[in-house]
């Protein structure tokens, strides 16, 4: 493959997509064409796959390529999009093949089955933005000497220094924009934030002119999330092998709503870094259950990109090493907060390689980059495809906890049964053991075939509900619980 | 371009870096080892490297300015303009 892509070729790429599986994705340009220096107006697309149009089906959002020299991700989403759409008409696996590390030790490969192709397919919207900031990475590529170039290319109200060009896209959503609002004066000044936030417009992190949104290319990604019933978020970056989830604007708690970016109480008190007088809010009530969703989440990305290639991600908020606002992760997952009627949001952004690989991976590195792009995105597509669509189609309703005890939710009536909560924390727990965890992986391959279907049955019989619950379940979970009692 | 390293050590440490004026800290590269324990990538010249080690922070050197330098000159000689072709394997 001819990694790495000028923006021109990720733009035919995108188009060539459409054409090869014109059933299968649809390429639409989005509303706002790109405002850069010196150069025309460009127009640029996304991607939507999917097949079917079910009601109240789910999609997800990966947004890639905001930072201009991060050259690896873009690419990694096309050839992800390509192999799932191979991979869905050849009625195939989903096969991230093995990697092998300079120390000789082979990982992999990862298969995900057809059937979940399948489900993933047809059951959700993959809406996919491989390259956000194409002007931003046509000037990356146009010279060495632009390597490093992070912003957009927007033109600023003093472009006379060529400093003075661009604005950091990952600090231009709005969420806590003006961050002299959000913190308190201590907070802005704090050296961590202010070192990866600033309103001095010739910093590689200027937060843009006047206002949140005030790029072309940030407006885009808030049109996708305006446009269409996106629920689950993800953007994705290089290099430093963390997965996150919100909040990058400070450290969170779950306990306190009043502690939120809405209330106007907090402006100017908000403490950052500083302290824990503030904190910003995460909602972990059920049915949703969302902290325990995202750590899930991010617990399985983490894995299975360490089946793929064997690097050891970490995983955390977005605030593990610095605290930051604007960014397009937290802006997504903000957006549930600012009305009743919006929908639950999962957010999510991935720094992908490490650095060796630093932004731009070479070619002969860039196959292992590929590769956790891949691990990630099909898990991730996996979990919203299978667990959201697949099992609320199988069960006319959705699930209320991440988990995917398909039968035992039928059987119980609900997944926040104290039985089915304990058969998925055991689940979790044996795959965290090394020598379970592959047999747990070949059980879940099977499981996630037939249980559904199963389940399918259970549901539409209450006497087979009963009989299966005294008989087979009940006395099954009494042992499991008698042995480790023991 | 200076030296690419990685700088190790404890948070408080690493925060501290700021003044150092040859060092250049890459934007979203923190990585938490432990609670208190981190590791971030960096650009700097044998002044900034000792100075960061002086404060008890380890310092690793990834790519030397002259492999850095070849590296980039590499993978700019690779930059396609070919699009991915997915249609042929179907």
């Amino acid at each position: 493959m001819p990694y790495p892509l000028t923006s021109d070729a990720i733009e035919a790429t995108i188009q060539g997509l459409g054409t090869t599986f014109p059933s299968l994705c649809k390429v639409t340009p989005l509303p706002n064409q790109t405002n850069s220096v010196g150069v025309p107006p460009r127009a640029y697309s996304f991607l939507k796959i999917g097949k079917g149009a079910s009601a109240g089906r789910p999609a997800m959002l990966v947004v890639a390529g905001l930072h201009a020299r991060e050259w690896a991700p873009p690419d990694s989403v096309l050839t992800f999009a390509g192999k799932l759409l191979q991979a869905y008409s050849g009625g195939t696996d989903f096969t991230i093949p093995t990697y092998t590390d300079a120390g000789g030790t082979a990982h992999g490969p990862v298969v995900t089955s057809a059937a979940i192709v399948k489900s993933i397919i047809e059951n959700m919207d993959i809406y996919l933005l491989p390259l956000a900031n194409p002007d931003g990475r046509a000037f990356s590529m146009a010279s060495v000497a632009n390597e490093s170039w992070r912003k957009n290319r927007s033109p600023l109200p003093v472009p006379i220094d060529p400093s003075f060009i661009g604005v950091d896209l990952n600090r231009n959503f709005d969420i806590a924009w003006d961050f002299d609002v959000y913190y308190s004066a201590a907070a802005a000044a704090e050296p961590n934030f202010a070192a990866h936030t600033k309103k001095d417009p010739s910093s590689d992190v200027y937060i843009g002119p006047t206002t949140a949104f005030s790029e072309k290319e940030t407006l885009n990604v808030k049109w996708l999330l305006d446009n269409f019933p996106i629920t689950f978020f993800m953007d994705l970056h290089s290099w430093t092998q963390i997965v996150m989830y919100p909040w990058a604007i400070e450290t969170l708690q779950t306990t306190d709503p009043s502690k939120n970016f809405k209330n106007p109480v907090w402006d100017h008190n908000r403490d950052g870094v500083l302290g824990n007088a503030y904190q910003e809010y995460f909602p972990n009530g059920a049915p949703q259950a969302l902290l325990n969703r995202h750590t899930t989440m991010v617990v399985a990305i983490r894995d299975t990109i360490k089946d793929a290639t064997g690097a050891n991600y970490s995983v955390g908020p977005s605030l593990q090493l610095y605290p930051c606002t604007g960014t397009s992760d937290d802006y997504a997952f903000s957006r549930q907060f600012l009305s009743a009627a919006a929908p639950t949001m999962s957010s999510f952004s991935i720094e992908f390689g490490d650095i060796t690989e630093n932004f731009r991976p070479s070619v002969a590195q860039f196959p292992k980059v590929e590769r956790e792009v891949h691990a990630a995105l099909i898990v991730f597509a996996g979990y919203v495809g299978i667990w959201k669509g697949f099992v609320s189609a199988v069960l006319g309703s959705a699930p209320k906890s991440s988990n995917l005890c398909f039968i035992a939710t039928a059987v119980f009536g609900t997944a926040e049964h104290e039985d089915v909560r304990f058969l998925q924390h055991l689940r979790d727990r044996a795959k965290e053991h090394h020598r379970v965890r592959p047999f747990m992986l070949r059980f879940e391959a099977v499981y996630y075939r037939l249980g559904p279907k199963a389940a399918a049955v259970l549901q539409q019989h209450e006497w087979m509900r009963r009989m299966f619950r005294k008989f087979v379940l009940a006395p099954f979970i009494k042992l499991l619980r008698s042995v480790l009692d023991d | 371009m200076p030296d690419l390293i990685t700088i190790q050590g404890d948070l408080t440490s690493i925060r501290s870096l700021t003044d150092i004026t040859t060092l250049q800290i890459i934007d979203e590269t923190g990585k938490m080892l432990d609670a208190n324990n981190a590791i971030v990538g960096a650009f700097a010249d044998s002044t900034a490297e000792a100075a960061v080690q002086a404060r008890g922070l380890t310092v690793t050197v990834i790519k030397t300015e002259a492999q850095y330098d070849a590296d980039v000159q590499a993978i700019y000689a690779e930059i396609s303009n070919t699009p991915y072709d997915f249609g042929g394997n179907v």
